[in-house]
């Protein structure tokens, strides 16, 4: 910090935006002026690969986005101390409470990655910021309308989903915290951001800080996306679907299968209700809580997305809970209902 | 920063804003609907709009970024920041902007300085496998964002409707179920019905003799069936072009076959389907089948 400045000329500072700009430009000079529908005459395993991807990364990126503000608004502008004193001091009260706090945030799957890491570079611990990163979306008010909407009273669906979805995320969070260091499930690159973060002075000016955070985290999130984007749709190109739903009337395959094609097709948990809901003539409504409980937490998309953040073994961990569990709730309703 | 370090921030914000813009001018131009559910449009749009400032106060943040010797020291390096922090606790806000402007470091880059230093003392291996992750990241983000710039947008082919089943008449209810129970009773108009209104009626009727001979006329794309006949297939979104639900019905006609993935215009009445083998009891016995270009918004929903 004492050496001379090294900060470039100013012509140097806006070559890399203006490369940028130019090439964002560029393209949307291509866009405007190319035609504005019909095929490029590419295969149509090609074509479709693109349409689907192209499709959940315009359909993602608005909650991203919404996540990144949120998350951005939780470090940058929330004062310290204030999130801190309305929580309980005691750990399992505490997460309870973190759990809900999807209430006030309506993120789904996508937009929850960032807002969590932002709790965390806030100081929240990893088990805390786990909890709200399972329960956000599926305890929010748009998932609950847009579920109760599909689905209303009947079946259970609705109640098991949201009491399936808190119970759970609270699962998770106690498991984390009773890992010898839950630190070490953080990519290390990260642990030490968040550190770093905790330790720094106040920030003097905010919308910088923002602006810097807003690029920060995009390079984080982006690739993340589109490589799940990519994968969700090359594997929805390559694997039949009808293969999948052709097992909806066994009572122990349909659970698997409609976990299988959660966990496939990354839909947004704020509108998978209702593509559920044109499987509920054929699956036992245990099947669709499974679909339902599962999608949110662990597809291809959200695998991506909470990589950039956390180890492998500890995806590992979270995918291994959350199928027994989903499992283990739509193979005892499957019977009981 | 140098630049090679800025670079991951540049593709992150590039990708946003062009992602961005192109939703827009998709908003614009009325094509939105190839993608998503119009439901979700508001929404859409409306973050969209966020995202092209935000996206541009980012790519002028990340640039003014200042340079910095990135060594292992950099521990210290924060605790001086916050030492001189509390020492100019005498200055006007003003004055301390100023500051921040010359230190040219918000708090977020100097946390992710300490990223970085952890991320360069990694052994070689993981580092490798970071930089080839990194760069298959980087390609899908170019590619695909590219690909959405430069390729016009168009709907799913008749490829995706055979892998989804369109034949199996169990699928094809989609949303609305109950709408189509109280619209398929006696003496409702069924003129306004459409591929997937039918499909549904004709899953849910269990005397299906009714049906029989009801004059239809509706628009859909071609997916090839057996001899002699067609599915006049549409998709259903209920999000977006991901979760798209083919539904279909059996066309026999006495003509020539259209395409695949043809846009046509059936006329005809519902019959008992000739084939008593297959699933779909009840198929369209077309009098015309006309090819049209593709509707503005070829999705049901």
């Amino acid at each position: 910090m004492t050496s001379a400045p090294t900060r470039p000329a100013p012509t140097r500072t806006l070559t890399g935006p203006g490369l940028v700009l130019g090439a964002v430009v560029v393209l949307l000079g291509v866009r405007v002026v190319s035609p504005s529908v019909g095929t490029a005459g590419l295969p149509d395993v090609v074509q479709d690969f693109l349409t689907l991807a192209i499709s959940v990364v315009v359909e993602s990126l608005p909650f991203v986005v919404l996540g990144i503000v949120l998350s951005i608004i939780v470090e940058v502008w929330v004062p310290a101390g204030v999130l801190e004193r309305i929580l309980p001091e005691r750990a399992v009260p505490r997460r309870a409470v973190i759990s809900l706090i999807g209430m006030l945030f309506p993120v789904c799957e996508c937009g929850n990655v960032p807002l969590a890491r932002g709790l965390m570079m806030r100081g929240f611990t990893p088990a805390e910021a786990v909890t709200f990163l399972v329960a956000a979306p599926i305890l929010n008010p748009l998932v609950i309308i847009s579920t109760a909407q599909a689905f209303g009273w009947s079946g259970w669906i609705l109640v098991v989903r949201i009491v399936g979805g808190f119970v759970l995320a609270n699962l998770v969070g106690w498991i984390v915290a009773a890992h010898r260091r839950p630190a070490e499930l953080l990519l290390p690159a990260f642990e030490a951001r968040c550190r770093a973060a905790i330790g720094a002075p106040p920030t003097r000016d905010r919308w910088r800080e923002s602006a810097a955070q807003f690029g920060g985290e995009t390079a984080t999130m982006m690739p993340a996306l589109f490589v799940g984007a990519g994968l969700a749709a090359a594997i929805q190109v390559a694997v039949p679907r009808s293969t999948l739903v052709s097992i909806g009337a066994n009572p122990v395959l349909s659970v698997a299968a409609m976990m299988v094609l959660a966990m496939t097709i990354s839909l947004c948990s704020n509108v998978d209700a209702f593509f559920a809901l044109s499987f509920a003539s054929t699956f036992l409504p245990g099947s669709i809580t499974a679909f339902l409980l599962i999608g949110p937490i662990i597809d291809v998309k959200m695998i991506a997305l909470l990589r950039t953040t956390f180890r492998a073994r500890f995806l590992v961990l979270l995918a291994v809970v959350c199928v027994l569990f989903t499992a283990a709730v739509g193979l005892v309703m499957n019977v009981l209902v | 920063m140098s630049s090679s370090e800025k670079a991951p921030a540049y593709l992150g914000l590039g990708s946003v804003l062009a992602v961005a813009l192109c939703t827009l001018w998709l908003a614009l131009v009325g094509h939105l609907d190839l993608y998503i559910n119009p439901r979700y449009d508001l929404f859409t749009i409306v973050l969209a709009a966020v995202a092209v400032p935000a996206s541009v106060a980012g790519l002028v943040a990340v640039a003014r970024g200042h340079g910095h010797a990135h060594d292992d020291e950099h521990e210290h390096a924060v605790h001086d920041h916050a030492a001189g922090d509390a020492e100019r606790g005498g200055q006007t806000a003003h004055e301390r902007a100023g500051d921040a402007e010359r230190d040219g470091q918000t708090a977020y880059e100097r946390a992710g300085d300490a990223a970085r230093a952890v991320r360069r003392r990694s052994p070689g291996a993981a580092r490798v496998t970071r930089a080839v992750v990194g760069g298959i990241a980087a390609a899908a983000t170019v590619g695909v964002t590219v690909a959405m710039l430069v390729l016009p947008p168009t709907t799913l082919t008749a490829r995706t409707a055979q892998q989804r089943s369109v034949d199996t008449p169990t699928l094809s209810n989609a949303t609305g179920t109950q709408d189509v129970a109280l619209l398929g009773s006696e003496g409702v108009d069924t003129s306004e019905y459409g591929v997937k209104d039918w499909a549904a009626l004709i899953r849910q009727t269990t005397d299906t003799s009714a049906l029989v001979g009801k004059p239809v006329e509706l628009e859909g794309f071609v997916v090839p069936g057996a001899d002699g006949s067609f599915t006049l297939t549409r998709f259903v979104i209920s999000c977006c072009a991901v979760d798209a639900q083919p539904v279909g019905l059996g066309v026999v006609t006495d003509g020539a076959l259209p395409d695949a993935d043809q846009w046509v215009r059936v006329t005809g009445k519902l019959a008992a389907n000739p084939d008593q083998s297959a699933d779909a009891r009840i198929v369209i016995r077309a009098a015309t089948v006309r090819g049209i270009d593709q509707p503005t918004d070829p999705y049901e929903y």
